[in-house]
């Protein structure tokens, strides 16, 4: 009875340590555990489902450099949403250049999180609004919905494993808008095709990129010219 | 019966016009190449604009598998007309100039030489789409490099991987090759009979040109006729580039082109090997 | 001799049209054989069923003893032809056409073979200009060159004098000659001429709408008793009055514009002229010509 009670207790006062927290210092909190990485490798392997496109998975190495240094390295074609995976990290990432607002929890995979709505103080960035579903515990970002001026707005949702400690998760997916696609028959040359004129081009949809990651490599030292060579 | 082909074989590269066909797709491929070397990125820039509104394309998509892909797309019109130009005056070609009096009181029969002809016509065909394949593919590889090649259609995008595209093209090469034969088996039929050079050539272009124009018009009378015109079966190729492959279509379409092959030769072989020659 | 050619009862219809009327005829091992006609008698058609270009309607073409039906490829192993012209492929030299026929005749023959029968048919020299360079008279005797180039026993040349200038003909006659004497070739030869049949040939047919209206030996058929001679005199009228009184009055055949014909033999021409110099006609000349047109007059006069 004792012990049960005492576990209450404690888990009360946790929730309420939770709660007392701004929006604002979980958000420093999130940071402050990414800031661990200064750069990082690791084995990617793609899918994509996109409309009108038909592509195939495919695997690569992924490299990332604080602050900004990102890239893949496939042997392939490949589609990705225009802002890097660490696009959500990075709008958030000067804590005074934005006003943040808990709006409750949400459950998220399982996990409870917290929402926090993220408006850039000036609107002179791409990023309009910013929601993010934050693992207060284990201070991560699990999910984010990002409205930008240049693509619509996408959502991102991770899934960590054994990274976690880094906030570098095992899963990430994309979803973006997708405007109507349509190459006009001309170029496209299949004049006999089944499709008929009024069929041509995919209707506007939503676009999934999963991204997964594994043999990270944390705080290398990466060269710089990683990033750009060939 | 090789002795006789390989006359045939000699009569036509001896022609100068059975080098226009080589000619016509070394000008072509090579204006193609070097008009998407300089300028390759806009157009795929123009082609990908909605998706690069919401994604970033990454990887060498400009490359020798893809520019290969739009020549053959754009070589589509003009090859059957390369074929014709030679296989329409195979038989017909002889009874213009007359040699066909002397050829045929030579110790062989007609149906020899119809089949030496035609083998050489095919042969000749086989040429020049392999021409058209070293320059567009071995060129576009060599200019552009190699990578995944995206497949453009009206409905949308397809990329195959770049290790996945040569077997492809065997195929695709393969079935475009079987198209072309027909448009030699058509032509060389018309061939049989008249006697003038420039008729079978003008008309195997005319039927497909208006097959064509009957497969592009969205009525529902011609839907009905569609899948009977060789025409229709001929840009077949380019399933070879769907993912995953529509086996069943490609079957299909290689059965109805090679019906028509039966047809056109069985049509020439009556005809000709019964025909009086009064010229 | 033996029957190199034979045909028997041959027909051609196209339609209600009879091109060629169950026609036979045997010719022999050796000879020069002729093949004589007006324009459209259906020579040419005779000779196209001959080498298996037309299809008879009925009948039968043998040839070496085989049927063309049966033993096509080894019958045409052994015929050399000219089809009315002589056509070659013109974007190639002589020397490749030449070489290009005797493959397909499945013969395979040295260069120096090549000259030599460029030598014989008088177009050394100019082996290899392309064919499109060539006068008419020089792709005749290019097509004389490629009958002979696998060594047929028997060579079919149809009406191959057209288009020829005179020495042309001539050269072509001794050369069809010599084939015959020297090689030992059968040769067939069609003309609507008889003048060149008659120099040159052993045997003949003459055809007229299909029909062989006459056929034999040339020595037989245009014997010298029976010329149509032309006498060209200043008052025809007064000859033929004086004509009709003679034993020759049956032999008249024209009389009228300054001219007037005979068919008479030889030996009195010398008379008829003696008979109108005596009776005052001017005689300006006398002479004699085998024409077709002669000959089936006379074939009419006969029957």
């Amino acid at each position: 009875m004792i012990k049960g009670f005492a576990i209450l207790l404690s888990g009360l006062c946790f929730g309420q340590l939770i709660m007392a927290q701004t929006p604002r210092q979980l958000i420093a909190q999130v940071n402050q555990k990414f800031a661990k990485v200064n750069d990082y490798s690791a084995d990617l392997e793609m899918k994509f489902d996109i409309p009108a496109v038909k592509i195939e998975n495919i695997s690569g190495k992924v490299f990332y450099k604080r602050p900004d240094k990102f890239r893949i390295r496939t042997k392939g074609i490949i589609f990705l949403p225009k802002q890097n995976p660490y696009y959500s990290m990075q709008s958030i990432a000067d804590t005074n250049s934005f006003m943040a607002v808990a709006t409750g929890t949400e459950v998220v995979s399982g996990v409870t999180a917290t929402v926090v709505n993220v408006i850039p103080n000036n609107n002179n960035g791409d990023l309009i609004l910013g929601k993010f579903w934050i693992d207060a515990v284990q201070k991560v970002i699990l999910k984010s919905q990002l409205t930008t001026k240049s693509s619509g707005t996408i959502g991102i949702e991770n899934t960590y494993g054994s990274k976690l400690p880094y906030a570098l998760p095992d899963n990430i997916v994309f979803t973006i808008d997708v405007a109507k696609f349509k190459i006009p028959k001309a170029l496209a040359v299949d004049i006999n095709s089944k499709t008929k004129a009024a069929d041509t081009g995919s209707a506007k949809g939503v676009g999934v990129i999963s991204l997964r990651f594994g043999n990270y490599a944390i705080n290398t030292k990466l060269k710089d010219t990683v990033f750009t060579e060939p | 019966m090789l002795n006789l082909i390989s006359i045939e074989l000699y009569k036509i590269f001896s022609k100068p016009r059975s080098y226009i066909g080589f000619g016509a797709i070394t000008a072509i491929v090579v204006l193609i190449e070097f008009a998407l070397w300089l300028d390759g990125k806009s157009y795929l820039s123009f082609i990908l604009q909605s998706l690069e509104q919401s994604f970033q394309v990454e990887g060498n998509i400009l490359n020798g598998n893809l520019v290969c892909f739009i020549i053959l797309q754009t070589l589509i019109v003009q090859m059957p007309l390369l074929v014709a130009l030679i296989t329409g005056d195979l038989v017909s070609g002889e009874a213009a100039t007359g040699t066909i009096r002397l050829v045929l009181t030579k110790p062989f029969s007609r149906a020899q030489l119809l089949w030496a002809k035609y083998a050489a016509g095919c042969t000749y065909t086989f040429m020049l789409l392999l021409w058209l394949g070293v320059l567009a593919l071995c060129g576009g590889l060599l200019i552009f490099g190699a990578g995944d090649m995206i497949v453009l259609k009206s409905d949308g995008l397809t990329i195959i991987r770049g290790d996945d595209t040569l077997w492809r093209y065997l195929g695709a090469f393969s079935i475009a090759f079987l198209s072309l034969v027909v448009v030699a088996t058509f032509s060389m039929m018309l061939s049989c009979f008249t006697d003038n050079s420039i008729g079978p050539i003008i008309s195997s272009m005319a039927v497909i040109i208006l097959f064509t124009i009957i497969g592009t018009l969205d009525v529902p009378f011609f839907d009905k006729l569609k899948p009977f015109l060789f025409t229709t079966h001929m840009i077949v190729w380019r399933n070879m580039f769907d993912n995953p492959l529509d086996t069943s279509q490609i079957v299909q379409s290689l059965i109805i082109l090679s019906g028509h092959i039966v047809v056109f030769f069985s049509v020439a072989y009556y005809h000709f090997t019964r025909k009086d020659i009064l010229n | 001799m033996k029957d190199i050619v034979q045909l028997n009862d041959l027909h051609k219809k196209y339609g209600n049209f009879t091109a060629v009327d169950g026609l036979s005829l045997q010719v022999k091992e050796g000879d020069v054989y002729g093949f004589l006609g007006p324009n459209g008698a259906g020579k040419s058609t005779t000779i196209r069923m001959m080498l298996s270009l037309i299809a008879p309607t009925s009948g039968e073409v043998r040839i070496f003893d085989k049927s063309l039906v049966t033993s096509r490829e080894e019958i045409m192993r052994n015929v050399g032809c000219i089809i009315e012209k002589p056509d070659f492929y013109l974007y190639m030299s002589a020397v490749k056409n030449l070489q290009l026929f005797a493959r397909m005749n499945g013969v395979n023959p040295s260069s120096k073979e090549v000259n030599e029968l460029f030598d014989l048919v008088g177009l050394a020299g100019r082996q290899n200009d392309l064919v499109r360079t060539y006068s008419h008279g020089m792709k005749q005797r290019l097509g004389i060159a490629q009958t002979l180039i696998h060594s047929p026993k028997l060579i079919v040349l149809d009406e191959p004098t057209t288009g020829l200038d005179p020495k042309g003909i001539i050269d072509l006659r001794n050369l069809i000659l010599r084939l015959k004497n020297e090689f030992g070739k059968t040769i067939i030869l069609s003309s609507h001429i008889l003048s060149e049949i008659e120099l040159i040939a052993d045997s003949m047919v003459i055809i007229n709408k299909g029909k062989a209206v006459a056929q034999g030996r040339v020595s037989e058929l245009l014997s010298n008793q029976d010329l149509i001679v032309t006498f060209e005199l200043n008052d025809t009228v007064a000859a033929e009055r004086i004509i009709q009184e003679t034993v020759w009055h049956g032999k008249l055949r024209v009389s009228g514009s300054g001219e007037l014909k005979l068919q008479i033999s030889k030996e009195e021409i010398s008379e008829v002229v003696k008979l109108f110099v005596q009776h005052g006609i001017l005689v300006n000349s006398a002479t004699y010509k085998r024409t077709l047109e002669d000959y089936f007059l006379k074939l009419t006069a006969n029957n």
